[in-house]
């Protein structure tokens, strides 16, 4: 499961998730990738439940980067325990994800096979995503 | 290299509200700048800035019309919604002809390697080339003939210097363009199940 080697806070405040992506939200690496449409957060879980669908579904040749890093920890109270006496202890790990981030990118391998797992990994995330394709991406500029 | 024209408008307002609302009206916000003259804030038709766009690409010389005032102009961005291909805001530079500019041009690789068809994995890693030519002599595209790559091998940059174009490539040498690799086992794929299968390379990156 991904998760940080090291942390310099254990525990952090849950933030909000206003707005689009403003970075990571163009295909860098692959040719097709799979970008999120609903901000969340993604677990290290979910992450991994979609890898796995993909990786699966291309079997052999074909490349996955998975854009997405959980860094954030979500704290939880046991159960049946009074209110007060401080914050939970970390429990997982997400990623916090806002409308445009591309999430996986798949190359060498098929359209139609690319599209299928992309599909799969989508039915582990809790949110609404769409298949993108470099050149549909737009993303011109002159400028580095 | 092609050339269009475009006709456009002397905008009034700015700020986002002025934004928003030549945006419901089905127009752009764009700014006209560039060396001797003074920024012009101008609105375009989207549609027509979107059918230059899908037709031509980022390089092509625009002679646009600013309320008859002509000038030739090139994209020098143009910023798009995250999540719909909507156009935001334009940014045109004017150019003159006779002086050599720099600017990015798409990498297409053409033919289908050796190695792929031995069961390797092509990766493409330079999708753009930055070049330096006059305006006129700016290609569409770089086309670069990848059949001969076998598995193991990949083409640079120092490779396609060999054919003589009429723009000098500002890359490095040694920039590798493609490279067709044999399918590597997944490592660290934690589940035996997986690494048994595992054909399918993985890399994470870090938000």
């Amino acid at each position: 499961m991904l998760m940080p080697r090291r942390v310099k806070y254990r525990k952090l405040q849950r933030g909000r998730m206003k707005g689009k992506a403003r970075r990571g939200n163009t295909i860098a690496y692959g040719e097709y990738g799979l970008q999120a449409l609903e901000p969340s957060w993604i677990t290290a879980n979910q992450i991994e439940a979609a890898r796995i669908a993909m990786t699966r579904h291309i079997k052999r040749g074909g490349k996955v980067w998975i854009k997405i890093f959980p860094d954030k920890p979500v704290t939880a109270k046991p159960a049946e325990t009074r209110m007060g006496s401080g914050k939970g202890s970390p429990e997982y790990w997400v990623a916090v994800v806002k409308p445009g981030r591309i999430l996986f990118e798949i190359s060498g391998v098929s359209e139609e096979v690319a599209k299928r797992a992309l599909k799969l990994a989508s039915y582990k995330l809790p949110i609404k995503c769409k298949i993108v394709k470099r050149e549909e991406m737009g993303g011109e500029g002159n400028e580095d | 290299m092609e050339r269009v024209s475009l006709s456009a408008e002397i905008r009034e307002g700015t700020g986002k509200g002025y934004a928003s609302k030549i945006r419901r009206e089905g127009k752009v916000p764009a700014v006209l700048y560039g060396k001797g003259i003074d920024n012009k804030n101008l609105s375009l038709d989207e549609k027509e800035v979107d059918k230059i766009l899908r037709e031509h690409g980022m390089n092509v010389l625009i002679d646009l019309d600013v309320e008859g005032e002509k000038s030739i102009v090139m994209f020098r961005e143009v910023q798009r919604d995250v999540l719909t291909p909507k156009i935001l805001h334009v940014d045109f530079m004017k150019i003159s002809l006779d002086k050599e500019l720099e600017t990015t041009v798409p990498l297409i690789l053409t033919g289908t390697p050796v190695g792929v068809t031995q069961g390797g994995v092509l990766q493409h890693q330079l999708r753009e080339v930055d070049i330096k030519a006059l305006p006129e002599k700016i290609p569409h595209a770089v086309e670069v003939d990848i059949s001969h790559l076998k598995t193991g091998e990949s083409i640079s940059i120092g490779d396609i210097l060999k054919n003589n174009y009429d723009f000098e490539i500002l890359n490095e040498f040694e920039e590798i363009i493609a490279t067709v690799v044999a399918p590597k086992v997944a490592e660290g794929a934690g589940e035996a199940e997986e690494e048994a299968e595992g054909a399918v390379e993985v890399e994470e990156e870090e938000a």
